[in-house]
């Protein structure tokens, strides 16, 4: 399990789009790029088994010491259920590695696809994810 | 059959012998001064996470009755959209409601926020999208009752209804998002038409339309006891110059404790602008209000 250090940069064009927020969400892969997996090892700081999308967070230290507070989307509470998570499955404290697919746009955020925690993996584990993205 | 039975036999010895043990272990604790053992449930089926078959579970097993469709089913084989062979089919009419469509989805994906994707304002589905795209990951399940058919969506707990007494499609129905259906059995297969969309569907989440004058036409089969295929015909000529027939979709009946019952799974505009703004902006460098 590697550690990455990230440089995280807002994107300018994005601050140009805010007023336009309300809205919109789901199109995985229009955010997230399946070609660049990441796996980052960190301390989870919070975790929210919600819809529309579960919510997990976590803090990954680099090299350097630097601290960056880390976001990852996990599907549907009953998706989540059926792939055997439960709301005690990650808790604040907890060290996890997070593997997915970063963000775009290049903030530190990821679409979750497996969390290992004490050895146990939970996947993400849906068919046909990538046919109809 | 004979394989029936013998299983049935040994079924039926099991039970005897485990019911044997109980009152024997019962009554040797009243014997001793101490409460009856309350029956423990009996443990969880390891294969929970069964939709992918054949690399996960063995195939479920029961009685097929082809024309019971009763229950939960999720694909497992097919094509979330209509995909471009549908796009090449557009007139020209067709191609002009397609380019405003700015999906999240497919080729011709845009960030959501840049889009207009019904999904994300919470509006209903619609029929087709419904059929193609949320049964991929989520659940619908059919009930029978004598004169109607219902069918549930697990996602946004969406349902529509397919009337199955005879009565005819009417000519001139009021658009609805999941149409207005009537369904009969050709054989073994249960055929839906269906009339009346609303053309603020989109037929899927490329953004592919869908007129008020399209025609829809389900066929489902049970070849199996733990598989339904379903095959949709979508016949809309303003919109495209063939009719276009997908590939048979195959869904898989939802027989585990863990996934046998339909999950609440409401779009709640609250919920999704709370996870716009946790995650779904954020990750697209879109900063919030």
């Amino acid at each position: 399990m590697s550690r990455k250090s990230w440089a995280v940069a807002a994107v300018g064009t994005g601050l140009v789009l805010s007023s336009a927020v309300a809205f919109a969400h789901h199109g995985t892969n229009a955010s997230y790029d399946p070609k660049k997996e990441v796996t980052l090892t960190g301390t989870v700081t919070k975790f929210m088994m919600v819809n529309p999308h579960g919510q997990l967070f976590w803090d990954v230290k680099s090299q350097d010491g630097k601290v960056v507070s880390w976001g990852g989307e996990l599907h549907s509470v009953g998706l989540l259920r059926r792939s055997g998570w439960t709301r005690d499955t990650v808790k604040p404290g907890d060290t996890v590695s997070v593997r997915g697919y970063p963000s775009r746009a290049g903030t530190p955020f990821m679409v979750v696809q497996e969390v290992t925690i004490n050895g146990k993996s939970y996947f993400r584990d849906l068919p046909e994810q990538g046919a109809g993205q | 059959m004979t394989r029936s039975v013998n299983i049935l036999r040994v079924g039926c010895a099991v039970v005897i012998l485990a019911c044997s043990v109980t009152v024997l272990g019962q009554g040797g604790g009243r014997q001793g001064g101490q409460a009856a053992q309350v029956p423990k449930d009996p443990p969880p089926i390891p294969c929970v996470n069964d939709w992918q078959r054949p690399n996960g579970c063995a195939p479920r097993t029961g009685t097929l009755s082809p024309r019971d469709l009763s229950g939960l089913w999720m694909r497992v084989r097919g094509a979330n959209n209509l995909t471009q062979a549908a796009t090449a089919l557009l007139t020209p009419q067709g191609r002009a409601v397609f380019e405003r469509n700015k999906p999240s989805f497919g080729p011709r994906a845009v960030p959501p926020v840049l889009g207009n994707d019904p999904l994300g304002k919470c509006d209903p589905l619609g029929l087709t999208r419904n059929l193609m795209t949320e049964v991929a990951a989520r659940s619908f399940e059919f009930s029978h009752l004598p004169d109607r058919v219902f069918q549930f969506f697990e996602y946004a707990h969406q349902y529509r209804t397919i009337w199955v007494d005879g009565r005819s499609l009417p000519k001139e129905p009021e658009p609805r998002w999941m149409g207005y259906s009537v369904g009969r059995w050709d054989g073994d297969a249960f055929v839906v038409d269906t009339l009346g969309l609303d053309d603020r569907n989109w037929a899927d989440m490329w953004g592919h339309p869908i007129s008020t004058n399209a025609r829809v036409q389900e066929r489902y089969r049970r070849p199996a006891f733990d598989t339904l295929e379903l095959q949709l015909t979508i016949n809309d000529p303003d919109f495209y110059s063939k009719p276009i027939v997908t590939e048979t979709k195959v869904h898989r009946l939802q027989v585990e404790r863990a996934i046998d019952e339909r999950m609440e799974l409401f779009c709640v505009p609250s919920e999704e602008e709370a996870f716009n703004q946790a995650i779904r902006n954020p990750a697209g460098g879109v900063g919030n209000k």
